[in-house]
């Protein structure tokens, strides 16, 4: 009775040995692909915050570069433009009336699709110029285009530029703009 | 013992050959998701690469880009307008969305260099630059007799270096059955004095797809370019939308004009035009905030009435000064922009408010600070 026991034991034995053999080999291989994939989620990770990165420089200059000639604020006399160069008159036009994020006026379905146009060209973007000249007070406040920061950005990307502000025929003075990005 | 054995070694082959196969099914599996990603990444890269190309060159007044795109040669490039939204891409894998940039473009393109140029839209002050789209094997054929406009698209276009230059040719309606096209993609004729009764011989042989027409006439009034495509051996109307209205206070370089040579269908003229009539609207804002600021800076300078009102700068500026005066043709040209935004059938209403302004700046600028 004790033979027939110890002969069917040791096959037994030497499957639950094969089996844990297996599972380890298995175990082992989910670890390498566990590695396999977490190495793989934190070189997606990096690369893709390179790529946001990389995608705000654009959107930067991309809306400086928009800025820059917007039709709404250069310099024009009769058919000629002037580059980087911004008529104060429309400047202020554009503050007062706030005319880059929908304006003040009464017809608010035209304000909104006024508001969604300059979104399509800007985004979410600050954009402000700040005149220079000697004679300016420090405390100048700078003139705010467009003001609509992504509600809790985490990330913003300022880019400057000099331009002239023209404020009569002859009349020019030094004046800083600021675009700023949101992402 | 010995016949178990043997079971148990095949069974335990069979079972590393499926493994085998599965993991090797599963890394094939990844590497075919991972080409159709990149692919599909390359091509987004692509066409936002072209968003930002075009978002250069379209502010880069009276500008010529000829950028190289030999490695999608492979890969049409379409263009198409409607309800205000242009869109561009790679057929069936990207494509972009805008609503503000006027495009104006052919409905496809495939070539190894993409020509873009940029020419500013006056009416009467600049409302923004119109981005023409073609490509190296586009030839366009211009055909009229004695038509000014033949010789200055023909020197607009024109660049002594080779590489530079849009595949432009004259012809008249003698030598237009003898023209030689070469391998263009597509070839467009522009008939600046009335459509020819038959399709010359030279395209006759050519695909449909491959041969288009704008014939342009006027009224005297207003300048109208119709749009044919080839059925055949003739020209016919395109299909919808066949005829669009020239807007223009003309002059050289007229972008209106140049934009309908180098739009694919009159649709996308009419669509991508709506855009800069919306642009219109929100600048003449602008403008008329300006024109308030002149009011107030001029009655501050004066501050009385002038003993010689012939030369009082206000009657440029005020409702009660000349007839054409700033204030009332500024609101006569919003009043009619709204029409034409409804409906645009009537735009044509803005062209002689435009040129009236137009006329008033250019008195105003002679003795007075002028709008523009």
């Amino acid at each position: 009775m004790a033979a027939t026991t110890n002969f069917s034991f040791v096959p037994q034995k030497k499957a639950q040995i094969h089996m844990t053999e297996t599972i380890a080999v298995l175990f082992i291989f989910f670890i390498l692909i566990l590695f396999g994939l977490i190495f793989y989620a934190q070189f997606q990770k990096s690369a893709f915050k390179e790529k946001a990165e990389e995608l705000l420089q654009k959107r930067a200059t991309e809306t400086m570069l928009k800025v820059l000639f917007l039709p709404e604020l250069i310099c024009s006399e009769r058919s000629l433009t002037e580059d980087n160069c911004f008529e104060l008159a429309k400047v202020q036009a554009v503050v007062d009336g706030n005319l880059l994020e929908g304006g003040r006026g009464v017809d608010t379905e035209i304000d909104q699709e006024k508001r969604d146009y300059y979104f399509s060209i800007f985004s979410y973007a600050t954009i402000k110029v700040q005149q220079l000249s000697v004679a300016a007070d420090e405390n100048d406040e700078p003139y705010v285009l467009y003001d609509h920061p992504l509600p809790k950005f985490t990330k913003s990307e300022p880019t400057f530029f000099v331009v002239a502000l023209k404020e009569a025929p002859d009349t020019y003075h030094f004046a800083s703009l600021a675009v700023t990005v949101y992402s | 013992m010995e016949k178990k054995a043997q079971v148990e070694i095949t069974f335990h082959w069979i079972y590393v050959l499926i493994a085998g196969a599965v993991i090797l099914l599963f890394f094939i599996g990844i590497v075919v998701k991972q080409k159709a990603t990149a692919e599909e990444n390359l091509a987004t890269d692509v066409v936002q690469i072209l968003e930002s190309i075009f978002t250069g060159a379209s502010v880069s007044e009276q500008t010529k880009n000829f950028i190289d795109i030999s490695s999608l040669v492979d890969y049409p490039l379409y263009f198409s307008c409607a309800d205000g939204i242009t869109e561009y891409g790679i057929e069936d894998l990207a494509s972009i969305q805008n609503t503000v940039d006027t495009i104006f473009a052919p409905s496809e393109l495939q070539a190894p260099q993409l020509i873009l140029w940029s020419l500013p839209f006056q009416f009467p002050f600049k409302v923004m630059d119109f981005l023409l789209v073609t490509a190296s094997n586009v030839k366009y054929v211009l055909v009229g007799d004695g038509v000014l406009f033949k010789d200055e698209f023909l020197d607009a276009t024109y660049n002594a270096e080779e590489r530079l230059h849009l595949d432009v040719e004259e012809a008249s309606r003698l030598t237009l059955d003898t023209l030689k096209l070469g391998k263009a993609f597509h070839v467009r004729f522009i008939f600046l004095d009335g459509l020819p009764p038959q399709l010359p011989a030279s395209v006759q042989e050519m695909d449909d797809d491959t041969i288009s027409a704008v014939v342009f006439s006027s009224d005297g009034r207003a300048e109208t370019a119709e749009y044919y495509e080839k059925k055949g051996t003739t020209f016919q109307k395109m299909a919808g939308k066949s005829q669009v209205s020239i807007l223009s206070l003309g002059g050289e370089r007229d972008a209106a004009k140049y934009a309908a040579i180098f739009a694919g269908t009159a649709e996308m003229y009419g669509c991508t035009m709506q855009k800069a009539w919306q642009r219109l609207g929100y600048l003449l804002a602008v403008y008329n905030a300006k024109l308030v600021s002149l009011q107030d800076y001029y009655a501050t300078f004066y501050e009385e009435e002038s003993p010689f009102p012939e030369r009082d700068c206000r009657r440029f500026y005020r409702e009660e000064g000349i007839e054409n005066n700033f204030a009332a043709l500024l609101e006569q040209f919003r009043r009619q922009l709204r029409g034409c935004r409804e409906l645009a059938l009537n735009c044509a209403s803005l062209q002689q408010t435009a040129a009236q302004i137009e006329t008033t700046n250019q008195q105003a600028a002679g003795e007075c600070l002028a709008l523009y």
